[in-house]
């Protein structure tokens, strides 16, 4: 998928010049509006997905696969090459990274790369997306500077400079990672075993973003390991990922519909820290902001 | 209530996970080996005082039924409502509140090694584990148009197999609760027929993920993401592992030891 591109249609400014992407003519009546924007050109028909996923070998058929869980697994796909590029490098930078959390560090990387392997293939296992008869994109030449590879400024300081700005970087993006998997569950529903591998998977990066916090963690003992109205401020290009995360609400389903649980009004004498209010629920990352925020690096 | 001769019984039978063993697999391990018969269905009795429609966490009296000499025995389940998504709600209003429970024990005496900055962490996450619990609370209430709050179960947990009175035993305790809460919701959620509610619980999740990634490095520098947590099976590598509402009775039992954990009315497929 090129990020860029697809961005450039989506937004109503004028962005990068590049080539829209070819609409993909199989399939029913086309989804109106920007969905039918985000179909990636010359791919197999996503319906195939849902019949050859290698979770779904010995399970019964599932029905209502959509156009859209190709697009979501092809941006989950995406972050997790970034994530995966990111720890590779900074492993391999020489005396960027501290003895004590060299293993971290290991463990961060191998289990991004079982994510890539998961979608798309290893040697042993197909993946994700072959085994449904896609391709899956080749891995993006990333730049971790912002500047899209030299095309503009640097959107933050070198992140192989010092551990602490690769810490600057890696702990805002883990923490979007973990949003941008919350995101996708909601187009992944329809699919029962890929639903419960991504819900899964989102566990895993809510973990590490938790030990990135903790690898951060310094004087005042900030910030928490969960997204908190007391973090600092993330450098402005990653303002996405902290963005919509204090709410002070949730959406519930109701008796005639959906209604919200406003938390002033659950706790009125406040036996509970403010604080904790908004940090209680970990927020989705919408679609929109997460290609924007993975296109920063390409 | 008397504890029932079965019920002593439960008492008797082996705890997992004692103060120095939390390997969680070790532990969902032991639990698969062959346990005794499962205990015959009990009539149920209401918990005195709350109407039919509140929480929906319900104990069971004593039986008619059984032909076993016994006196008494209790059983918790999730209600047979017909709409099972409040079910899955009423098994995570418990899993919330045992961990506020055992939060709030551990911040009503601290052990002293406990520094301050890890107090704080304690009460942050009892607060987050209130919020989660009020926030369900909230939602049962409403679908089960309760108008008034409902009486607050204070299920009779017993903590007396952790060791709480170390910095080392309390981040044990907590890990094993967290991993465990972290399991029972990816393993139950996806059940969920509601979507705003599979939403809502997930951000939960989330939370509890980040619970646990804490505790486990505060105990174990570098054990956030450890193998005991993550799936062993080769499709499922890189993910959290997540655990049967059955595997999760188990693991939790020994903090209940009045009561029976009956998950037979939560959705499986």
């Amino acid at each position: 998928m090129n990020l860029l591109s697809l961005l450039d249609k989506l937004s109503a400014a004028s962005g990068p010049a590049s080539t829209p992407p070819a609409v993909v003519a199989a399939g029913p009546a086309p989804y109106v509006g920007r969905r039918a924007l985000l179909r990636t050109a010359g791919q197999v028909g996503v319906r195939a997905l849902a019949t050859a996923l290698p979770l779904a070998a010995a399970l019964p058929a599932v029905a209502g696969v959509s156009e859209t869980t190709f697009d979501s697994l092809t941006l989950l796909l995406t972050l997790a090459d970034l994530q995966a590029a990111l720890y590779t490098r900074a492993l391999a930078t020489p005396g960027l990274v501290p003895a004590a959390a060299r293993p971290d560090l290991a463990r961060i990387q191998e289990l991004h790369g079982l994510q890539t392997g998961f979608l798309r293939g290893t040697d042993t296992l197909p993946g994700l997306f072959k085994a449904a008869g896609a391709v899956a994109p080749a891995v993006p030449t990333f730049d971790f500077s912002g500047s899209h590879q030299g095309a503009g400024p640097a959107q933050f300081a070198d992140p192989f400079g010092s551990f602490d700005d690769f810490l600057q970087l890696a702990q805002p993006l883990a923490d979007a990672a973990a949003r941008i998997y919350l995101g996708q569950l909601a187009t992944l529903r329809s699919n029962t075993p890929l639903l419960e591998a991504t819900v899964r998977r989102q566990a895993v990066e809510a973990r590490l973003a938790a030990h990135l916090r903790t690898l951060r963690r310094g004087a005042g003992a900030l910030p928490k390991s969960w997204p908190s109205p007391t973090d600092p401020a993330a450098p402005a290009a990653l303002a996405s990922t902290q963005a919509g995360e204090s709410s002070l609400r949730q959406l519930v389903p109701g008796v005639t519909g959906l209604r919200y649980v406003d938390f002033n009004a659950l706790f009125p004498n406040t036996p509970v820290q403010t604080t904790a209010l908004a940090e209680a629920f970990d927020e989705p990352l919408p679609l929109e902001q997460a290609a924007a925020l993975l296109a920063l690096f390409q | 209530m008397q504890p029932s001769a079965r019920a002593e019984y439960l008492c008797r039978r082996p705890r997992l996970g004692g103060p120095a063993d939390f390997s969680l697999m070790t532990d969902l391990t032991s639990s698969l080996l062959p346990v005794p018969a499962p205990l015959p269905r009990r009539s149920f009795l209401r918990v005195a005082g709350a109407s039919a429609a509140t929480v929906g966490l319900v104990l069971a009296g004593c039986g008619k039924t059984d032909p076993q000499p016994v006196a008494a025995s209790t059983t918790l389940s999730f209600g047979t409502d017909a709409d099972t998504d409040r079910r899955v709600l009423n098994y995570l209003l418990f899993l919330k509140e045992l961990e506020f429970a055992f939060y709030d024990k551990v911040i009503a005496a601290f052990p002293a090694d406990l520094s301050a900055a890890e107090q704080a962490y304690f009460r942050d996450l009892r607060d987050h584990e209130q919020i989660h619990q009020q926030v369900l609370n909230n939602v049962l209430q409403v679908l089960n148009k309760v108008t008034t709050a409902p009486v607050q179960s204070a299920l009779p947990f017993d903590f007396s197999t952790f060791t709480l009175t170390t910095r080392a035993g309390v981040l044990a305790a907590a890990a094993k609760l967290e991993d465990t809460a972290a399991g029972a919701f990816l393993g139950i959620i996806p059940r969920l027929l509601n979507n705003t509610l599979f939403t809502l619980t997930a951000k939960m999740a989330s939370v509890e993920a980040r619970h646990a990634a804490l505790v486990r490095d505060l105990l174990t520098p570098g054990s956030f993401a450890g193998p005991d947590v993550l799936d062993a099976a080769p499709l499922q590598a890189g993910q959290a592992l997540a655990l049967t509402p059955t595997q999760v009775a188990a693991a939790l039992a020994p903090f209940l030891p009045t009561l029976t954990i009956n998950i037979d009315s939560l959705p499986t497929a």
